[in-house]
């Protein structure tokens, strides 16, 4: 019996190791999942969005399979001393003095830029 | 500097409190416990600094190390390698070391990480301190901000001494990973040198912790935290037990809801292993984190929205649980739950109460959480079961591994003639 229980804990032993390994080595083997739109949302870390202002982020159609979440989660990280929104469209964020879209060809009305780099582009309201 | 440099600040802060409490144990021991005094000091010094209103910066953690290592510094000078040198510690050593190195050189990256606890370290290391007006903000509530603050708080160290948070995560896991599998080498005594090799081995390496989706995530913390209260609890005694069940069952409090769970089963099993006094300070330790954690929530007031402990809710995840359970779990939770099944059937001697009194206490918790989940519960069961049950299972299986017969001399911990491996005035176990 002492034998028996030796072999069991033995293996159970090899058998978090062997599934470790595997694990571990397809960490090593596996690129970088950054979220998609990481790379694109990078700028607003320096964008001239005042801290403690709000902003609102416009999620772009090639976005839109992502999980809503994402592009506002990594505005946040980007810039969490900005209080930040996500809205489909600028009519949607009333009381809100800062834009940002990664759409070139946005037009709005009641709004301009202030600032572009990469893709992103801030727009502060005229209202 | 880098995020390294967050990792010397700890553990030579850890290395001078062990060398205080328990300026007799031996080298090889300390490695196992060292990151976790140091930890807990870490956090409880950057506390302080909110308190007094000291911006976190590198001048404010200078003193930490310093006063510590000035505290253990006569346990320090003493220190001496009482480990013996064979094919098979250096053996562990090398597969160790090898992970830790795949680990250190590949940046965290995981979802949880980057928009939860990352962000979290983000936030605290641009303003400073522990930012209670941020965590409270309505629009930040998808960070769970009534989550402890230990794992935050270390990689907010790593931002604050000039590393990336992607890289602090990377060393910080590369380190928990030496850590882990330090501490099973010395539960899995007094097992022959290459079944330790093989427990070590496999803390280094533990199954669905190193998964690429995890990456960055608390739950190799709170498997070195859980691993390394053991090593106290089971393999030493005196006052290095006592203050390595305390740090311990204080640093799971701080680490995630569930290590909160091992903690209390920590002290709870302390409680019939060591004599009253001691167990009751382990006890006020893991108590005294919790209720600080709870006081700082209260004062910003930041509820827990996780989670909605009420019949009805319990009532409604009951009716889907088995389909729920159907749907989520996965063949790994099979593999996880089997494993669990072995350890606690197979475990014997002095170790098989205590892990059988942890376990109960974790396990009623994650049940009780699951049933009171505000999410989805089949979403919550898949996305978090498996490596929920992994995080305590390394510590576990070195135990189980220690707690057996071997044909050997040495007399195991189901003798209770067995000697003490080591602690405040026993001698290492080599």
């Amino acid at each position: 019996m002492p034998r028996f229980r030796r072999f069991a804990a033995l293996t159970a032993t090899t058998v978090i190791l062997v599934l470790g390994f595997r694990d571990g080595v397809r960490l090593a083997f596996r690129s970088h999942r950054i979220p998609p739109c990481s790379d694109v949302l990078a700028p607003l870390q320096v964008a001239p969005i005042p801290a403690g202002a709000t902003a609102a982020i416009i999620a772009p159609a090639r976005w839109r399979q992502l999980r809503l979440r994402e592009p506002l989660s990594e505005a946040i990280f980007r810039r969490p001393d900005v209080h930040w929104l996500l809205v489909g469209n600028a009519n949607g964020s009333p009381g809100v003095r800062y834009l940002v879209t990664i759409d070139p060809g946005l037009l709005l009305t009641d709004w301009h830029p202030i600032w572009r780099r990469g893709e992103v582009t801030v727009l502060v309201s005229d209202r | 500097m880098s995020a390294w440099a967050a990792v010397a600040v700890v553990l030579l802060t850890g290395l001078g409190l062990v060398r205080l409490v328990a300026p007799r144990i031996a080298l090889a021991p300390s490695l196992a416990t060292v990151p976790m005094f140091g930890m807990m000091a870490t956090v409880a010094w950057l506390a302080l600094l909110d308190v007094v209103g000291v911006r976190w910066s590198p001048l404010a953690l200078l003193p930490l190390p310093i006063i510590a290592l000035a505290a253990g510094w006569r346990g320090v000078a003493r220190l001496e390698a009482a480990h013996r040198a064979d094919v098979w510690l250096w053996l562990a050593i090398a597969v160790v070391v090898t992970h830790a190195a795949l680990l250190a050189a590949v940046p965290s990256f995981s979802w949880d990480f980057r928009y939860d606890w990352g962000l979290k370290a983000r936030v605290f290391a641009a303003a400073g301190c522990h930012d209670g007006a941020w965590l409270s903000a309505p629009s930040h509530a998808f960070v769970h901000p009534s989550y402890p603050p230990l794992w935050p708080d270390l990689l907010a160290v790593g931002v604050v001494l000039g590393g990336t948070l992607e890289t602090a995560g990377a060393v910080w896991h590369a380190t928990l990973a030496v850590g882990l599998a330090a501490a099973c080498w010395f539960l899995a005594a007094p097992a022959p040198r290459w079944a330790r090799t093989l427990a070590s081995a496999a803390g280094a390496w533990p199954m669905v912790l190193s998964w690429p989706s995890y990456t960055g995530n608390a739950e190799p913390l709170v498997a070195y935290l859980v691993a390394a209260g053991l090593v106290g609890l089971l393999q030493m005694d005196g006052r290095a037990r006592m203050w390595t069940v305390a740090a311990s069952g204080a640093a799971l409090a701080l680490a995630k809801q569930e290590g909160m769970a091992l903690g209390l089963g920590l002290v709870i099993a302390a409680w019939a292993a060591l004599p009253r006094g001691q167990a009751a300070r382990a006890t006020s330790a893991w108590a005294g984190a919790t209720g600080c954690w709870q006081l700082f929530l209260m004062y910003h007031g930041i509820h827990v929205r996780e989670y909605s402990p009420s019949w009805t809710r319990v009532a409604h995840h009951l009716s889907v649980l088995v389909p729920s359970v159907v749907q989520a779990v996965k063949p790994k939770d099979l593999v996880l739950l089997g494993l669990w099944v072995v350890v606690l059937t197979v475990v014997e001697g002095r170790p098989a109460a205590s892990l059988r009194r942890i376990v109960a206490v974790w396990a009623a918790a994650v049940a009780g959480a699951y049933l009171t989940t505000n999410s989805d519960l089949s979403w919550h069961l898949l996305s978090s079961l498996d490596r929920v049950m992994a995080a305590p299972l390394p510590a576990a299986a070195a135990a189980l591994v220690g707690s057996q017969r071997w044909p050997s001399r040495t007399p195991g911990p189901a003798d209770p003639r067995a000697p003490q491996v080591h602690g405040g005035a026993g001698k290492a176990h080599s």
